[in-house]
């Protein structure tokens, strides 16, 4: 290879891929340069990330209460969600079960065909006077046969 | 380090009796603890965020333990969960607007970086070559927050946590050519503005002198 490693050449040789990087390398002190200075820069970062993560023991335990208590929290929590869910179940079923009994609701049809029993007791007036049959003690009304001028006639105690 | 208990394994005791499960819980917690907090710090760059998110992670853990198959390691599968919870968390617009409006964003980062820069380790190095190191890392730093969140989080798992390619493929669900590509990426704007900082660094020597 002649010259120096292209950069996505460079980042592979940094990355410690690719043979043909690596051969070169080992021939070309600047581009080795360069690369090693990316890797050592790279190994710092990762001492530095793992050197600020690290914390005193105190720290830790701290922490790990923090984690334990909040996962028995919401134990605790969806606990009493599940007893209030239940419980909520139980008064419904216990309101549905217990309470009376109603009729259905009659349609609107049904509900106009429908009459009271006192109804029936009511009487039109005009019923005496369609009745064609005279009975003993009430008015008689000869209307269909009655000529022009037909005189009335009292059934029973007519008067005359 | 891997704990012999599974989640699958608590959600049996779980059935038999909570108490036990909080207590068997507890020694996944304690194995597992340090390297969450580790993976969130180095994504969000919060140590309070860090920590609220770790907490948040063994939550959600506990609460969907049902639906660990075991097809993953248990630390893997806490990996995927901190890892989802953190992109989440970047790509929160509350967050964001936030630090928008109190500004200084890219000078808290730089801040950050710094910081970060300090906490390495003492190598015995000279100390202009200790200053260096310290002044690349921040680099890295630098250029790792411009990152995008899933990038970062792929970076932190390859070199905070140097995780193998499949295994992070595994955590974030991606297939290991999409882990390398974002790799790649990653480690070029690194590389770049590695370079930029050299050429800086290089300009205030030269000033120095006499």
């Amino acid at each position: 290879m002649s010259g120096h490693l292209r950069d996505e050449q460079l980042t592979s040789a940094v990355l410690d891929e690719g043979d043909e990087a690596r051969e070169h390398l080992e021939t070309c002190a600047e581009c080795r340069d360069e690369a090693e200075r990316a890797q050592a820069a790279l190994a710092g970062f990762g001492e530095s990330v793992r050197a600020e993560a690290g914390r005193p023991d105190g720290f830790w335990a701290w922490q790990r209460d923090a984690i334990l208590a909040r996962v028995a929290q919401g134990t605790v929590r969806t606990r009493r969600l599940a007893w209030a869910g239940a419980m909520v179940l139980v008064i419904l079923g216990a309101v549905l079960l217990t309470r009376p009994r109603q009729p259905a609701p009659r349609s609107p049809a049904t509900i106009s065909e429908w009459r009271s029993p006192t109804e029936s007791l009511l009487r039109s007036p005009s019923d005496d006077l369609m009745r064609s049959t005279p009975r003993l003690g009430n008015f008689y009304y000869e209307l269909q046969s009655a000529p022009q001028g037909a005189r009335k006639r009292k059934g029973g105690n007519n008067e005359s | 380090m891997e704990s012999t208990l599974t989640p699958a394994k608590l959600l049996a005791q779980a059935n038999a009796s909570a108490g036990i499960a909080r207590e068997d819980f507890d020694g996944i917690v304690r194995a597992h603890q340090r390297r969450i907090y580790r993976v969130l710090l180095g994504i969000v760059r919060d140590p309070d965020t860090a920590d609220t998110l770790t907490q948040e992670c063994f939550l959600r853990a506990y609460r969907s333990r049902h639906s660990f198959r075991g097809e993953s390691s248990v630390a893997t599968w806490l990996v995927r969960i901190a890892v989802r919870l953190a992109i989440d968390h970047g790509r929160s617009r509350r967050n964001r607007f936030w630090r928008q409006l109190f500004g200084g964003a890219a000078a808290d980062e730089s801040a950050a970086g710094s910081t970060a820069a300090e906490e390495l380790p003492d190598t015995g190095a000279s100390p202009e070559r200790a200053l260096a190191a310290r002044e690349e890392v921040a680099a890295v730093w630098a250029a790792v927050d411009q990152l995008s969140p899933q990038q970062r989080a792929i970076f932190v798992l390859r070199f905070a946590e140097e995780m193998p390619l499949e295994e992070i493929g595994r955590a974030m669900q991606l297939e290991v050519g999409t882990v390398k590509s974002h790799l790649h990426r990653a480690v070029s704007a690194v590389r770049k503005r590695l370079a930029t900082e050299a050429q800086k660094h290089k300009e205030r020597t030269e000033e120095r002198k006499p």
